[in-house]
């Protein structure tokens, strides 16, 4: 089973997708074009506007992109915007709302495999969710994705089957040291970012496999006696906590519509184990937190296999 | 006064903002409406350089900009949080009031109600921060205080950059700024008269009685320093550091001036004496 969806791009996105290029009749275009000022918006963000079937998004180098009928990514480049840039912000937020106006839920997480099946780290920006998918390959554990989980709530396999969104995962300088993972480039043209495209030691071929355990990252909040904990959630805790960590969350009632969205993320709370797990930041538990999350999941693949 | 939403809680590091947040927050009854049930206490919430609150309005993951892409949309994103959820809000910010490239500020006064400024003598902060960074280097938090082009948070850190310059520069930048109007609070009156300050501060923002929870007085001693600490020991605080000991350690004034070397002493006072003259930091060493 492939990407649900083929893209035909007048830009180099990299290995990072997982989508198949395609030279014509592509689901999706990615091209260069004139982008509307402003569209007439049910969501005015500080930099975005969104409506039903649209997107636009300014972006602080200069550069727009407006999503349209999640078949088209126009893009105009700002003064100063390189190809790095433009494949970040192509991928990130506007990916995001392509995959919304198609029917898909992108979660804002990165995923591991064990024993063959996706095991995913959900939070917010900086929570840690690549570092955690970068330590867990180094333990053994395939990588399957970073920055989004993409779930497909119209299939009609049993289990909940999900697509890796982006196949590099992007971390900082020392995380690339610490875990062992190749640096490829900077994410932005611009040096001052110091966050590095990276392939960790055991990248997974897969890019589509059953999801059954979802980890909400959150840290100790200075009162809790243990350094490490997991608390299972169910029913509507599990579903409000998937939805306030999808990638960009707000964009979803929008650009997919609320009863398309909260089928979908029932559907999820039904099949997949949901818990959080509350960790102390810091050096003191850096290993400790590894360690402890290992054990929760199980082995990396059924002894034998 | 002006008739924007956003009160800017505004202090150099370590001055007493939490303190007044918690002031404002026991006298307007406003609970805590951030996602991490963390606190226990209910100091007004809010903070300029809020990471996810930053996401949530432009939409971009602020890891992967720089600091002028992020300053370019930071006044768009306070437009944005007022016309989001409009009434009244208290935005701690430990910046200095800064201006972008093309002259507009980072703090617009088109949402703003204005600004309390919050101050403490320099001696005590410069104790106060190494202690709350977990450490007795105090010639290194002096060295940040003289340090006019220091930067908090960022990078990765959990914060968006804050540009806090020199402790001086701090203060007149706010001071001097004229997007809004200002209240200079110094901690070591707060201190001496709770009460008295607290209403001052109330009458700044305009607000009247019928904004109150609970009276002034009332809301004065349950912010008491020692309940404070108590409520800490017993329950936490999530705005400790994880370096720190505590955060609501002393409180005192007059710390600095008894701990410092007399050689850091002196660096403060050759930075700052203007400024610590003003506000009467310098008072004994002048008479």
């Amino acid at each position: 089973m492939t990407f649900p969806f083929t893209i035909k791009t007048d830009i180099d996105l990299g290995a990072r997708s997982t989508a198949m290029i395609v030279g014509r009749d592509a689901d999706v275009v990615i091209r260069e074009g004139d982008v509307p000022k402003t569209i007439d918006a049910e969501f005015d963000g500080a930099s975005f506007q969104l409506k039903a079937g649209e997107f636009l998004q300014d972006v602080p180098d200069g550069s727009r992109l407006y999503v349209r009928g999640g078949r088209e990514i126009i893009y105009q480049r700002g003064p100063e915007t390189g190809d790095r840039d433009l494949q970040l912000f192509v991928l990130g937020s506007a990916w995001g709302a392509v995959c919304y106006q198609r029917g898909l839920i992108p979660i804002h997480a990165s995923a591991n495999i064990a024993n063959g099946k996706i095991v995913a780290f959900t939070g917010h920006s900086g929570a840690g969710k690549s570092t955690l998918a970068a330590n867990l390959a180094r333990r053994g554990y395939d990588f399957f994705t970073d920055d989004t989980l993409i779930f497909d709530p119209q299939s009609d396999a049993p289990e909940t089957l999900c697509f890796a969104g982006q196949k590099q995962l992007k971390l900082w300088r020392d995380a690339i040291e610490v875990t062992g993972a190749e640096a490829l480039h900077p994410v932005r043209e611009h040096a001052a970012v110091d966050k590095h495209f990276a392939v960790p030691p055991k990248p997974s071929d897969l890019t589509l496999a059953p999801l059954t355990k979802l980890f909400i990252l959150r840290r100790t909040n200075g009162k809790s006696s243990e350094p490490n904990a997991i608390e299972a959630m169910t029913g509507s805790e599990a579903l409000m906590a998937i939805r306030a960590n999808l990638y960009r969350p707000h964009y979803a009632e929008i650009l997919m519509g609320r009863r398309t969205l909260y089928t979908g993320l029932k559907r999820l709370v039904e099949t997949v184990e949901v818990a959080s797990f509350i960790r102390e930041i810091g050096d003191r538990n850096y290993e400790p937190a590894i360690d402890y999350i290992t054990k929760a999941i199980g082995p990396a693949a059924t002894p034998g296999a | 006064m002006q008739n924007g939403e956003i009160v800017w809680l505004a202090s150099y590091p370590k001055s007493g903002n939490t303190w007044v947040r918690l002031l404002l927050g026991n006298l307007l009854g406003l609970k805590d409406d951030d996602e991490n049930p963390g606190d226990n206490f209910n100091p007004v919430t809010g903070i300029s350089s809020d990471r996810f609150v930053f996401e949530y309005c432009v939409g971009l993951n602020s890891y992967e900009l720089t600091r002028s892409e992020i300053d370019r949309v930071r006044a768009d994103v306070y437009r944005m949080m007022v016309r989001d959820k409009p009434g009244l809000k208290y935005i701690k910010a430990h910046d200095a009031f800064g201006w972008r490239p093309d002259g507009k500020a980072l703090f617009p006064g088109d949402c703003s109600r204005g600004a309390v400024y919050m101050v403490r003598d320099p001696m005590d902060v410069a104790v106060s921060y190494a202690h709350h960074q977990g450490h007795d280097a105090f010639d290194q938090t002096v060295a940040g205080m003289n340090d006019t082009t220091k930067f908090i948070g960022g990078g990765r850190k959990e914060q968006l950059h804050q540009f806090t310059g020199g402790w001086s520069r701090h203060y007149q930048s706010w001071a001097e700024q004229t997007e809004m109007p200002v209240c200079v609070v110094r901690y070591e009156d707060l201190r001496a008269d709770t009460t008295r300050q607290l209403s001052r501060i109330a009458k700044f923002i305009g607000l009247e009685e019928a904004d109150f929870a609970v009276s002034i007085e009332e809301a004065v001693e349950a912010s008491r320093f020692d309940r404070l600490q108590k409520i800490e020991e017993e329950k936490g605080f999530a705005e400790r550091p994880a370096n720190s000991k505590r955060f609501f350690r002393s409180g005192r004034s007059g710390e600095g001036r008894e701990t410092l070397p007399d050689e850091l002493q002196n660096q403060i006072i050759s930075n700052h004496a203007d400024v610590m003259r003003e506000l009467g930091y310098l008072e004994r060493e002048t008479q």
